[in-house]
């Protein structure tokens, strides 16, 4: 079918229908997952989310909105936080690190992993592309800002950042299903 | 009030096919739309919706040409829709501002108005769909029946001459759809209305069928309702 | 502001009031980016438990009841604690008095300008910061379009999610944040569909024009 709807158009709306989907996820209650005991908040994974299905350009900018939305009041951080304070707080460079997180997420994805013809190479990419981007460029900021803001050494924010790590991967394998899931519906999402 | 002299043009299809993945959706269509209140029914998957988005240039014919009084979709898509508004199936979907005067005012703003021409224009359409208290709402805190009021005024506000209704009342319990009903006969506009709502239909001036990607029947709603419920079985 | 998303901090609730909220947004952004920098100028004891003073007052200026600021803080007071004990046992306690104290001052002063500026007026500020990204082949009217989608459409998500998974807990899958979060992701999508084709509808043009004709 021949379509005058622009491509731009559309583009802006999926970037602001995926912010307005990790938001949402920062804000619903939080779930248990297999065998953690602690309920974790499923913010990032929507971060990942953003960039392994609308790409790295789009992924980012949808990361990019919720962020400027919490630094302008927004209560949409996981536990209704928002505000300038959180962003100027010792976890501020976890939200500056979703922007390129976002981005390094979708970059992998759209190039690399889920061009992968054999469906557990491409789980397993998709996976890679999800830790990679979702939690090492994420912690890349996350890291040295804790340590500047609160003149910790860059060891101990490190040692200290560990306890999210569980968390952390157990969001990195739900969003590959996810991605993976998505794409095979959707295989023409990433054209743009 | 801005004056209504609603200059409602011929809108024709001519031979018009839609291809989509392979099958025709639609299959050779010609029609002239020239009547105030017109009516298209058929069952899911009929392609009415379709044939709808073929007059404000949503969808383009695969071959075949749609004119509005001497524009044609597939070239004037953007002075098409100045003159036919489109309210959804689903306001939800329809109402992307947070707040209701933002909303009504998106469309005035893409037209170029700014100022208080905007907002005088904003406050008239709330007034006279009777949702004036709305106007300072979070949109999603409205019921249903109000966001598709909010959908309405949102297009009405751009004083188009034609507004095309797909399937409006699927979302609403009676009183609401009855409301909408009111508003909807009580407008200047020339309506074309999608629906399976038999009832709101009885008086309109001609009704169309689309069956299979054709259409099946046209002509008064007495004997379309007919046709269309032999076609049911 | 409480923690349940009545989302845009418009009309009612929580508007900020106080002095400080009469002051333009850019004026205590650019005050907090001084004091960003001049929190780590200050070495001398006094003047840093001075400054901190004023931002503390800066705080109980918004007039926010203090149960609802403690409520707000409290994360950022259990890591300040944290830090405070670590870098004490570590280094020396004067050091850790310094780095709480120019952390919280920091944050305080945040606070209280989030506090005190409207969130449409804070939108604003960040639209003009984005402006320059034009040259990057960002489009500033299309972001602002997007931001306030994405405010529009963020609680309608949010009950879309909260279905899903209701319908999947009778399903027995109350685990499985896959069954909740694929159903999510396909609505969305059809849904943003929809949004797209109603954008266009309405004449939004996302090539901005170069002159804007009023029309009649």
């Amino acid at each position: 079918m021949v379509q005058t709807r622009s491509a731009t158009t559309q583009n802006t709306v999926l970037v602001a229908v995926f912010a307005a989907v990790i938001a949402a996820l920062g804000i619903v209650p939080p779930i248990t997952v297999g065998v953690t005991p602690v309920p974790i908040t499923l913010q990032t994974l929507g971060v990942m989310l953003a960039g392994a299905l609308l790409g790295a350009w789009r992924g980012m900018l949808s990361a990019l909105i919720v962020v400027v939305l919490a630094l302008a009041g927004l209560p949409i951080l996981a536990g209704g936080r928002g505000g300038f304070g959180v962003f100027l707080g010792p976890t501020g460079g976890y939200l500056l690190g979703w922007i390129f997180g976002a981005f390094v997420v979708g970059l992998l994805v759209q190039r690399w992993a889920i061009r992968q013809d054999n469906v557990v190479v491409r789980h397993l990419c998709v996976g890679a592309a999800a830790i990679i981007g979702g939690i090492g460029v994420v912690y890349a900021f996350g890291i040295p800002w804790t340590s500047v803001s609160t003149g910790l050494s860059l060891g101990t924010s490190f040692t200290g950042s560990l306890v999210f790590v569980p968390g952390d991967l157990l969001k990195a394998v739900v969003a590959t299903l996810i991605a993976v899931r998505v794409h095979s519906g959707y295989s023409r999402l990433l054209d743009a | 009030m801005p004056p209504r002299t609603i200059d409602t043009r011929t809108i024709s299809l001519d031979h018009v096919t839609v291809n989509r993945a392979g099958n025709d959706v639609l299959r050779d269509i010609t029609l002239q739309l020239n009547e105030r209140r017109i009516a298209i029914i058929g069952l899911n998957g009929s392609g009415k919706s379709t044939l709808v988005r073929l007059l404000n240039a949503l969808v383009l014919p695969t071959t075949g040409e749609v004119r509005v009084g001497d524009l044609v979709t597939a070239r004037d898509a953007k002075q098409i829709r100045r003159q036919v508004g489109f309210v959804f199936q689903n306001p939800d979907n329809q109402i992307v501002m947070p707040i209701v005067g933002d909303d009504i005012a998106f469309g005035l703003k893409n037209l170029g108005l700014r100022g208080a021409q905007l907002s005088d224009r904003v406050d008239e359409i709330l007034a006279r769909l009777g949702v004036a208290h709305l106007r300072d709402r979070e949109s999603h805190t409205l019921s249903g029946g109000e966001k598709q009021m909010i959908a309405l005024a949102s297009v009405l506000v751009m004083n188009p001459s034609t507004i095309v209704f797909d399937e409006p009342t699927t979302m609403l319990d009676l009183r609401n759809r009855r409301r909408l009903q009111q508003q909807i006969d009580r407008l200047d506009q020339r309506a074309v209305l999608v629906t399976h709502d038999l009832d709101m239909i009885a008086d309109y001036e001609r009704t169309i069928v689309v069956d299979d990607g054709a259409v099946a029947f046209d002509g008064a709603p007495a004997d379309a309702l007919d046709f269309y419920q032999e076609l049911c079985g | 502001m409480t923690g349940t998303p009545g989302l845009v901090p418009a009309a009612g609730a929580g508007s900020p009031s106080g002095p400080l909220a009469a002051i333009p947004a850019g004026y205590k952004f650019g005050f907090l980016f001084v004091a960003g920098i001049g929190v780590y100028l200050l070495s001398d004891l006094v003047a840093q438990i001075v400054v901190f003073a004023v931002a503390v007052l800066a705080v109980l200026l918004t007039r926010v009841p203090v149960i609802s600021l403690l409520r707000m803080t409290t994360g950022l007071l259990i890591i300040v604690g944290v830090v405070f004990v670590t870098t004490g046992l570590k280094t020396s306690w004067a050091a850790a008095t310094t780095a709480c104290l120019r952390l919280l001052t920091l944050c305080l002063f945040a606070y209280a300008i989030s506090l005190t500026t409207r969130f449409s007026e804070m939108l604003a500020l960040f639209e003009a910061a984005l402006r320059p990204t034009r040259r990057l082949g960002l489009n500033p009217e299309q972001m602002s379009l997007a931001l306030a989608m994405t405010v529009r459409f963020i609680p309608e998500i949010r009950n879309r999610y909260l279905e899903i998974r209701e319908a999947q807990f009778a399903r027995g899958l109350q685990n499985s944040p896959v069954a909740v979060i694929v159903p999510l992701i396909v609505r969305t999508l059809e849904a943003a569909q929809e949004i797209s084709a109603a954008i266009d509808a309405r004449c939004y043009d996302s090539e901005p024009p170069t002159d804007r004709r009023a029309v009649r």
